[in-house]
């Protein structure tokens, strides 16, 4: 049986190196690229023949907008919607690449936690800037909660910063632990397939359900990376 | 008697059937609600690990940054339970605002 590991390897393409750091461009690069790339091409096509009455490909597209729409007006409010391009981008980015990753020899880079950490480290960052230039100095107070005596402060606000700080941490480790876990899964089951010889259909259509199991799994993971920034966003602009 | 239309009939028919399909539903909810359940269990587990391992880290560095092994890290890792607690408590609690 081939090593069920193999699939999270990653492989330079093209090797860059500037001043000692290792930028080459990998097989991960390339398939953000890809994710990138079918998207917009995907919602270009989508878009392109605009009808008042929709055809049946606007109406998937206007689909996916009006239920992002719904969920940053619910979680955030209306002063939200603003930062809807962010929301967005993130949604679809993140569901690319997780479907990108079923296609057999596909690589899935969500399931690496350096990149879906930079992803959500770039969108603490984000919810940092909106914050801070909405509240300025008062931001700050996300720290220290209204109604706790000062006293208290040299225990709430080491806690309340390690909360803060490990939000994008459990971001992360959700959705990589999903991913990584759903492909090794299928590849140790299809490996059976062969081993079993003529018992091997058994293993063959639990893999398939498998995967009609997993595209609904990355899917329903984007929804909540995607809720879940939605939140943060919403105490970024709201506060406690 | 006056004999009932055929429209009606199927009407009456109609009404059943989508009666029916209705209750399928319902059920089907039910599945979704278990499946929201296990989502929020998972949810909750990676918080109280993402707390405690953020937490943890902090204090390795701090020590490493101050050379004073392992006082921070004590104190930190006690610090990211903590985190990692009030934010499970925060989770759940936006998930039953989200029920109601």
């Amino acid at each position: 049986m081939s090593n069920p590991l193999e699939q999270f390897e990653i492989k330079k393409i093209i090797p860059i190196e500037v001043g000692g750091v290792d930028i080459s461009f990998t097989n991960s690069s390339l398939f953000m690229i890809i994710a990138v790339a079918a998207s917009t091409l995907l919602f270009l096509l989508c878009m392109s023949r605009r009808r008042i009455v929709p055809s049946m490909a606007q109406a998937g597209a206007e689909t996916v907008y009006d239920f992002i729409h719904k969920l940053l007006k619910e979680n955030v409010g209306v002063d939200g919607l603003r930062y809807f391009y962010f929301i967005f981008s993130l949604f679809v980015f993140v569901a690319f690449g997780n479907m990108l990753g079923l296609f057999p020899y596909a690589f899935t880079f969500t399931s690496h936690v350096a990149a879906v950490g930079a992803l959500s480290l770039t969108g603490l960052l984000f919810n940092m800037i909106v914050g801070i230039k909405k509240k300025k100095l008062a931001y700050f107070r996300i720290f220290m909660p209204k109604g706790i005596p000062l006293a208290l402060a040299p225990l709430v606000v080491p806690i309340e910063v390690i909360s803060f700080l490990s939000k994008p941490f459990s971001l992360t480790v959700r959705l990589v632990a999903n991913m990584t876990v759903g492909h090794i899964m299928l590849k140790i089951i299809a490996g059976f397939i062969v081993a079993l010889g003529a018992f091997g259909f058994v293993p063959l259509v639990f893999d398939s359900c498998l995967i009609a199991f997993e595209l609904f799994i990355s899917l329903l993971q984007a929804f909540i990376y995607t809720v879940l920034s939605c939140i943060y966003l919403g105490d970024a602009l709201h506060g406690h | 008697m006056k004999k009932i239309p055929d429209d009606i009939l199927d009407l009456k028919k109609n009404i059943e059937n989508l009666k029916n399909r209705e209750h399928l539903v319902e059920q089907k909810k039910a599945d979704n609600s278990y499946e929201a359940a296990s989502s929020l269990g998972f949810q909750i587990g990676v918080e109280i690990f993402a707390g405690t391992a953020v937490g943890g880290s902090i204090g390795y560095f701090l020590d490493d940054l101050f050379d004073i092994k392992p006082i921070l890290l004590v104190i930190f890792l006690l610090a990211g339970g903590a985190a990692g607690f009030l934010n499970a408590y925060r989770t759940a609690k936006n998930f039953e605002n989200g029920e109601k």
